[in-house]
Parts: structure tokens; C-alpha cells; sequence
């Protein structure tokens, strides 16, 4: 099959706008785990909600990919919503705007989500890490403030989540036209 | 549930198409990674003189796609198409379940017919990302937030490689952090 194009499938997950700058080695990297982090990474305990949620205001949400001609999704960026938390992703250009046609709210009001509309991926990295330091530098009455404020939202993101299976299958029994 | 059934389409999607469609079979790319020789193989079995106009055959592409710059669409789906063009099965009968929502504009780029279109499903509502089993309701709890920020980063990507960096002075009292570098 002369005519297919193979990749070698180590590198399957490496942007290449990263390739080659002096931050992408993985010798200067130490892995670590704050002991509040409970389970195992991919444990199916905590895959999807974990307790130790319950510790923090934001997520930080690292997606599988950054480089990316679309939003893609995972469970990491839907645990925010399960968890009943805020979220800043770091991935591929249109992920909160795809969230909100699913209708799910974020929280432009305390972040600054302009990063999603960005196209250049080193840009979008740099103004999510920018809203990472804000975030850890705000202090912890001013989060809770905020979220108590905005409680509705995060019910609001937790039933859309829990009814999005529901959802999903009544639009493609529309889309389809099959009676259900 | 194991790692390997929740890359397949969940059992309520393909319930509710095989109300309207004859579904012969139901592949997932990760079923192929990069072994052709194997996704032609299995499509061969498919292959029919006659379709009939409800036949379909139901693929779940869920992983992520190689993505470069002289190519407009994914290598992987760019390669599926080229085994179909080879075997000759008509694309009205390939019906894809996908979290990529753009794998149907892609898709328009490499089928131009009009009439031999296949048909594309993009949903959020996988295994994979999505918990079947429902989620539990938890209480918002404000008043155990002890930090400002969860960030945790498992399989290697160069982009969390470059969060690393970036992160890695932030305060433990402010940031509850992890970086696991697992390959698999």
C-alpha cells in the first residue's frame, strides 16, 4: 500500500508547533503528584468525577491536544462540570464556544476567555497560562464569592451534563428522522 | 469496563440506529492505529456486490488524527479513504460516530459526490469521555475549597510539557499539581 502515509506513533500526540523549542524535552521534567490527588491516572473511580475537586475553585484543564483544526473534547474538560467547578482549557481553538452550543456556561466574568478564540497555538498558550497565574494569584474569598454568586451555573452545567447522553440521542433521531 | 470498550460507540447510539439502518458491522479506528494492512483486511469482509439503501457500516474514529500542514484533512482518515477507494465500497453505506466536531466538513473535502456522501455523527456522548453509568450529584462544598487550582497532566504531550514549565513555581498552597509522563 505505497499510497498510505504512516507516522511513526510515538509522536502521534506531539504538536509540532512545539517541536524543537527549548521547553519540549522531557529530561528537565520531574514527575510528581501533589499527595491530595487521589487514584490512579485513567483509574475508572476518578475518570470522570473525583472528590478531591472539592479542594479547588478552578480546573486547569491540560486537553489532549493543543495544535488542533477543532475543539476536542474530552473527559477532562466535561470532570470540570461533573465536579461542579470552573474550568481554563488548554487546547484546541473553539472548545469553550463548542461547550456553549451544548449548553454549558464558562465564566468570562472572573476569566478571560478570549484564549479559545485564538487561532495561533503558542498566542492561546500563552494567554491560558497568563490566566493560570492570575487565577493562582486571586485570592481564595474573592473565588468563593464568585462562585456563590453564580451556583445556578454550575447546577445548570452539571444537569446538562448529566441529561447530554438524552440529548444527544434525540438529535440524532432527528437528524435521522427515526421515531423514538 | 475496560480501557478497550470505551473507545466504542455506546450501546444506546447504536441501538437507536439500527431502528432505521442495517447495521453489517461497527469498526473503530483504534482498532487499526497505523495497521492498514489489518483495516483493509477487515473491510474486505464487508465488501458486498449489492448494498442495500439502509446498509451501513458504522465506524467510531474517536482518537485524535495526525494534523499536517500539506494535508487539509487527517492522515488516518485520509488513509481510510484511500482503502475505500481501493476496495470500492460505495461511501453512502460508511456511517461515522465521532467526537471530532469537524470530521464532517473533512469529510466533504475527500467525498465530493454529492450523491455517494456518507454520513457523520458528531457527539460528545462516548465511553471514553462520557460516563454511561451517570454522574454522581455532589454538593458545590465551598467551604472545603482550600486552593485556588487543580492542574493535572498524565500522557506525554509536548504541549504539557511546556504547561510544566510554565507552572512549576506556582505555590503547592495555591496549585495542587501532577505530572505523571506516562507513555501508554
Amino acid at each position: 500500500m505505497n499510497s498510505l502515509i504512516k507516522v511513526d506513533p510515538a509522536n502521534r500526540y506531539n504538536d509540532c508547533v512545539f517541536n524543537g523549542t527549548p521547553f519540549t524535552t522531557s529530561t528537565d521534567v520531574k514527575n510528581f503528584r501533589n499527595s491530595m490527588i487521589t487514584g490512579e491516572p485513567n483509574d475508572m473511580d476518578t475518570r470522570y468525577q473525583a472528590n478531591f475537586y472539592s479542594s479547588i475553585a478552578v480546573d486547569i484543564v491540560s486537553e489532549t491536544v493543543l495544535d488542533y483544526p477543532y475543539a476536542y473534547i474530552t473527559e477532562k474538560t466535561l470532570r470540570a462540570f461533573a465536579c461542579k467547578r470552573m474550568l481554563i482549557v488548554l487546547g484546541a481553538p473553539g472548545t469553550l464556544k463548542l461547550l456553549h452550543t451544548m449548553g454549558f456556561q464558562t465564566f468570562p466574568d472572573l476569566i478571560d476567555e478570549t484564549y479559545d478564540d485564538i487561532q495561533d497555538p503558542l498566542k492561546r498558550f500563552k494567554s491560558v497560562v497568563n490566566e493560570v497565574h492570575k487565577i493562582c494569584n486571586t485570592s481564595l474569598n474573592v473565588l468563593k464569592t464568585y462562585m456563590q454568586t453564580n451556583v445556578h451555573k454550575f447546577e445548570s452545567n452539571f444537569l446538562t451534563l448529566q441529561n447530554l447522553q438524552q440529548t444527544e440521542l434525540l438529535k440524532i433521531a432527528q437528524e435521522h428522522s427515526i421515531k423514538i | 469496563m475496560n480501557m478497550k470498550t470505551i473507545f466504542k460507540i455506546p450501546v444506546a447510539v447504536e441501538q437507536l440506529l439500527s431502528k432505521k439502518y442495517n447495521l453489517i458491522d461497527a469498526l473503530a479506528f483504534t482498532d487499526f492505529y497505523n495497521d492498514y494492512d489489518q483495516l483493509k483486511e477487515k473491510l474486505l469482509t464487508l465488501k458486498q456486490e449489492k448494498y442495500d439503501i439502509n446498509d451501513r457500516i458504522l465506524i467510531s474514529h474517536t482518537d485524535t488524527d495526525f494534523y499536517f500542514k500539506q494535508c487539509n484533512v487527517g492522515l488516518h482518515l485520509l488513509n481510510f479513504f484511500t482503502i475505500i477507494d481501493q476496495i470500492d465500497i460505495p461511501r453512502y453505506v460508511l456511517l461515522f460516530y465521532t467526537n471530532h466536531f469537524g470530521l464532517g466538513t473533512e469529510i466533504k473535502k475527500l467525498c465530493k459526490e454529492e450523491k455517494d456522501q456518507p454520513g457523520v455523527i458528531e457527539s460528545f456522548v462516548y465511553d471514553l469521555h462520557y460516563n454511561p453509568e451517570g454522574y454522581k450529584d455532589v454538593d458545590i462544598s465551598l467551604d472545603k475549597i482550600s486552593h485556588q487550582a487543580l492542574c493535572m497532566m498524565n500522557m506525554i504531550r509536548s504541549h504539557r510539557y511546556a504547561l510544566y514549565h510554565q507552572i512549576k513555581d506556582i505555590s503547592d498552597d495555591n496549585l495542587i499539581a501532577s505530572y505523571t509522563g506516562n507513555h501508554q
